[in-house]
């Protein structure tokens, strides 16, 4: 149960710059995932935060202590690698109690830890297995308990389920998070999955190109993306966005135009002081807050936030359906009612609500609040 | 097969696939077996045969005849058991070095960034396509300089340098083979570096490693040329002895020189038989992880 603090972290490897600048503060006992995709410097930075590779620049701290210059074991974290990384060598009593033999900690004790932990993840009967005789599944149990034998103060997971096929990943997800849920022991998860990240995480930080793009709750990670990349990354299917001209009067109006659309929303005093706006942007829209329009007559009269399309792609999930309408060149992903016998070349209107869009400066991609 | 008339050309094709070519290839095989094993059958059996019975044409083998006394007159010699000895010190200590040198290079050549790296991989093996030839007079002087002639350590030494380019690029291609993470959750767990590579990368490369020991030790133990240039009386290594033998006028029974050959092959053989499961392992399938 630890803080983990990173100080403008970075990390070069020759003239590459894996990490630019990274700071973070995770809180006792919260589960972070650092997400983004290959090349972005999340593992790179785990690395870091676990003593693997050396920090270029800036500094790491555990519970206020700087650990910046402490060797792996010293800082009492633990690591599930992507495909465990167990010790063939050994069999599974030999990779759970390795660190514990290092350690120096009596015989008898480990025998006592180890049990206690293969008890807990049901790996009780397999401690004499070799690795190689052990499932999928069976390892990754096989990797936690090695992680959770130490007592960590914090767990650290690069990417562990990312090798699983869809069955597994799905149920040994769950099994991180009852974990997290019952050890409440601080977690930084590492994934280029973002449902994942979703899932599993209280806070995320979403990285790109060695920096962090947005960090903070799940939620508002999902809610309120502060850039255009966070928006598109997060979320499936992927936030709709059309490019177009923003525009916001004094009196509240507001428009958004592009070659084949014109969007209009009403005045709205409710949003605060109104800051006039003139620029380049992109809309965004997620699925499931688009409303297709049964009855393309209903809307009201003073606004003209409709969507006139034909679908273009039609896609059943069971629970849902997605549909695409698409005009000019321009895409929307509506999320529909399953039972909704939608077919491709059908003209339908969808409704983008006011207080449901996104803005994003087409210049810097930076979200634009209204 | 089938009875069906238009099935009959598929059914040839099947059969010849099927039937004829493992017989082909069976053939091909024992071919490239009997060419290779045929000359130490030969030297096998005039090692334990009276000379006048393979000499003759055609041979007259018997199994009468068949006696290991020839083995235990050039044991009985003074010489012969002490180059054998000499040979079995120096190989073993080669190859024991050669792993330890080789060990301690190859991982950070694996595992490090480490500037020019590539250019130490392909010097340390270009110098070893000189030929061994070019090098005798200075390390002749090198030796002569270190009062070592004819001591054992001299060709320990000189065997250690010329086969630790091959030691160390074998050893780091085990070590490529092993996920980085396996070595990271080693030192999560508690191991320094070095730690690591002896408690994880060295017994997970196993077989790889014993693969590699083995050539060491064969490199060492086939040597000839600097065996003769570099020992006289005292450190001659059983290849040179044999070799003396073999042009000896003195030795005119050919039983001998063969029992003699036999006992520079069959410690090698031995070994190779006995770590064969490791050898074919590390060499046809690397580091299985």
């Amino acid at each position: 149960m630890s803080r983990v603090s990173l100080r403008h972290v970075a990390k070069s490897f020759g003239p590459v710059q894996a990490v630019k600048d990274v700071t973070l503060d995770i809180p006792d006992g919260a589960f972070v995932t650092l997400l983004g995709p290959s090349g972005c410097g999340k593992t790179t930075t785990l690395n870091m935060l676990a003593g693997l590779e050396k920090v270029t620049r800036g500094d790491i701290f555990i519970d206020e202590q700087n650990v910046t210059k402490w060797a792996p074991h010293e800082r009492g974290m633990a690591m599930v690698f992507q495909n465990y990384a167990l010790y063939p060598h050994m069999n599974v009593f030999g990779n759970i109690a390795f660190a514990l033999q290092l350690a120096k900690v009596p015989k008898a004790q480990i025998k006592e830890r180890v049990h206690r932990v293969a008890k807990a993840l049901e790996l009780e009967a397999l401690l004499e297995r070799r690795i190689s005789q052990l499932s999928g599944g069976q390892q990754q149990r096989v990797a936690l308990a090695r992680a959770m034998v130490k007592e960590p103060k914090v767990f650290l997971f690069d990417e562990p389920l990312s090798n699983l096929d869809a069955a597994l990943r799905t149920r040994m997800r769950s099994e991180i998070k009852k974990l997290h849920q019952q050890l409440q022991a601080t977690s930084i998860f590492v994934t280029h999955d973002q449902e994942e990240a979703m899932i599993l995480s209280d806070y995320i930080a979403v990285m790109r190109e060695g920096l962090v793009v947005q960090y903070g709750p799940a939620e508002d990670i999902y809610r309120r993306p502060q850039h255009l990349y966070v928006a598109t990354f997060i979320g499936k299917p992927r936030m709709s966005t059309l490019s177009g001209h923003l525009r916001v009067t004094n009196d509240g109006a507001m428009t958004f135009e592009s070659d084949t659309i014109t969007l209009r929303w009403p005045f709205m005093p409710q949003h605060g002081p109104i800051i006039p706006i003139d620029t380049q942007a992109h809309l965004g829209i997620r699925a499931e807050d688009a409303q297709l329009l049964v009855d393309a007559n209903a809307t009201a009269p003073h606004s003209s936030d409709v969507f006139h399309g034909e679908v273009t792609l039609v896609e059943p999930l069971g629970s849902d359906t997605f549909i695409e309408v698409s005009r000019g060149g321009n895409a929307i992903v509506v999320r529909v009612a399953p039972d909704l016998h939608l077919r491709p070349q059908i003209p339908v209107s969808v409704r983008l609500p006011r207080h449901k869009l996104h803005f994003f400066d087409m210049a810097n991609g930076n979200r634009i609040d209204l | 097969m089938s009875a069906v008339p238009y099935d009959l050309s598929y059914s040839m094709r099947q059969f010849l696939y099927d039937r004829v070519r493992p017989i082909i290839l069976y053939a091909l095989a024992g071919i490239f077996v009997v060419w290779t094993v045929a000359p130490v059958l030969w030297i096998a059996t005039m090692s334990v045969q009276p000379e006048i019975n393979y000499v003759s044409v055609p041979p007259k083998l018997s199994l009468a005849d068949v006696s290991l006394r020839w083995y235990a007159d050039m044991l009985a010699q003074a010489d012969v058991a002490a180059a054998l000895q000499n040979s079995i010190v120096i190989a073993f200590t080669t190859m024991t070095l050669c792993l330890v040198f080789g060990a301690l290079a190859a991982y950070p050549l694996s595992r490090l960034q480490l500037p020019r790296k590539n250019w130490f991989l392909t010097i340390s093996i270009v110098s070893r396509m000189i030929p061994s030839m070019v090098l005798i007079i200075p390390m002749f002087l090198i030796m002569r300089q270190l009062r070592l002639l004819d001591t054992h350590l001299s060709l320990i030494i000189v065997y250690t340098t010329f086969l630790l380019p091959y030691v160390i690029w074998m050893l780091k291609n085990f070590f490529d083979q092993i996920p980085y993470a396996l070595e990271a959750a080693a030192r999560m767990d508690g191991c320094t570096r070095l730690g690591a590579l002896f408690r994880v990368m060295i017994p997970v490369a196993g077989p790889g490693v014993v693969a590699t020991a083995v050539f060491a030790f064969i490199g060492a133990w086939n040597e000839f040329l600097f065996g003769l240039i570099l020992s006289t009386r005292l450190a001659v290594p059983i290849t040179v002895k044999l070799s003396a033998l073999v042009s000896s006028t003195f030795h005119s029974d050919t039983s001998l020189v063969a029992a003699t050959g036999m006992l520079a092959i069959i410690p090698v053989v031995t070994l190779v038989f006995v770590l064969n499961r490791y050898i074919v392992r590390g060499l046809v399938e690397g580091v299985k992880y």
